[in-house]
């Protein structure tokens, strides 16, 4: 064999190896994602309307209305959700951050339940409206509590985060947004 | 114990030839077996039963049962929505049953369970740009491996040039 063919015929050889190196980089890529974080559709729309009770307020109708103007963090909850207690020391803390309002969604629960146990540990929420039947969930593409939506000024959805939000998720993820959303008009 | 014999080519394009003797399943073992695949192959698909759904029509109630059949949990994301426990699921259920006997058309449903929760939800993937290669993909990987194989491959008994 003249050396051009045995230099081919390695490289032929090592194709398959290539072929195999490639596609472990592209899956090893893969592992990285979290599949079970569904990215939400809504992300870009104008936020779902809706019109709810405020928890602690009978009688009141709060409706999508109250997200204009300024930047509001709307927190998905309950009180039987184990990993909302674990977010909630961090929510108090950024409860009094000006940037934002903070207000909550309590989700499939019990209004009455839910009271008490803000009473009892800590309200960060500006308000919490109440979604008993999980209806208003459905429609904000909820599937699992805790969520947290960023919505911008005008009232469009501009992040979901899916989980506990970690002070490194905060510092990661919600900072840089927050900057970029307070410049918008 | 039963023990058969085997002699098969060692390899599809090789003419030698390989003896082996193995040990193989006696009567009553393959009944056995028989039996514990019909008996899976017979408890059918799995449903939550713990909510009862009414429909008007025969047709209604098949379309809940294959439209459940086809859409994700997205709790218990291996899960159709007709097999879940999850509340999601349930609740889901119960938004589809009240569309079918409000009169909404299957791609109706399916387009406003879409909007709230993306594409993931059905497990068939939508058929767009986005999803070409998910499609196309495998078939792409057929056809170059089959060329490859023409390609490279060497008739039995002929040293490769």
């Amino acid at each position: 064999m003249n050396k051009t063919a045995r230099l081919s015929s390695y490289g032929l050889t090592l194709l398959p190896f290539a072929v195999l190196v490639v596609i472990a980089m592209i899956l090893s890529q893969g592992l990285k994602q979290h599949p079970a974080e569904i990215p939400s559709p809504l992300v870009g729309q104008p936020a779902p309307s809706f019109s709810l009770p405020v928890i602690g307020h009978p009688g009141t109708q709060v409706t999508q209305s109250i997200f204009q103007n300024h930047i509001t963090l709307l927190n998905i909850w309950a009180s039987w959700c184990e990993a909302c207690h674990a977010e909630h020391p961090l929510l108090m803390q950024i409860a009094g951050d000006k940037r934002f309002m903070l207000v909550g969604l309590n989700y499939r629960d019990n209004p009455d339940t839910a009271s008490a146990w803000l009473r009892e540990n800590g309200n960060p929420y500006i308000l919490t409206l109440s979604d008993e039947t999980g209806r208003t969930g459905i429609d904000w593409g909820v599937y699992g509590t805790p969520e947290t939506f960023v919505i911008d000024k005008k009232g469009m959805i501009r992040h979901r985060q899916i989980g506990v939000i970690s002070p490194q998720i905060w510092r990661d993820v919600f900072e840089p947004l927050l900057t970029a959303l307070e410049k918008e008009p | 114990m039963k023990i058969a014999f085997r002699i098969s080519r060692l390899s599809p394009f090789s003419s030698r030839y390989s003896t082996s003797c193995h040990r193989t399943l006696g009567t009553g073992a393959r009944l056995i077996n028989i039996f514990i695949i019909v008996f899976f192959l017979l408890t059918g698909p799995l449903m939550a039963t713990s909510d009862i759904y009414t429909f008007q029509t025969p047709t209604q109630k098949a379309r809940f049962e294959k439209l459940t059949g086809e859409l994700r949990c997205l709790v218990c994301q291996n899960e159709t929505l007709a097999e879940s426990g999850a509340t999601l699921a349930s609740d889901l259920r119960k938004e589809i049953h009240n569309k079918i006997l409000a009169g909404e058309s299957d791609s109706d449903i399916l387009h406003w369970l879409v909007i709230r929760y993306g594409d993931f939800i059905l497990y068939r993937p939508p058929f767009h740009a986005a999803t070409l290669l998910l499609w196309f993909g495998p078939l792409i990987f057929l056809i170059i491996g089959l060329f490859f194989l023409k390609t490279h491959l060497r008739t039995p008994g002929r040293p490769s040039s």
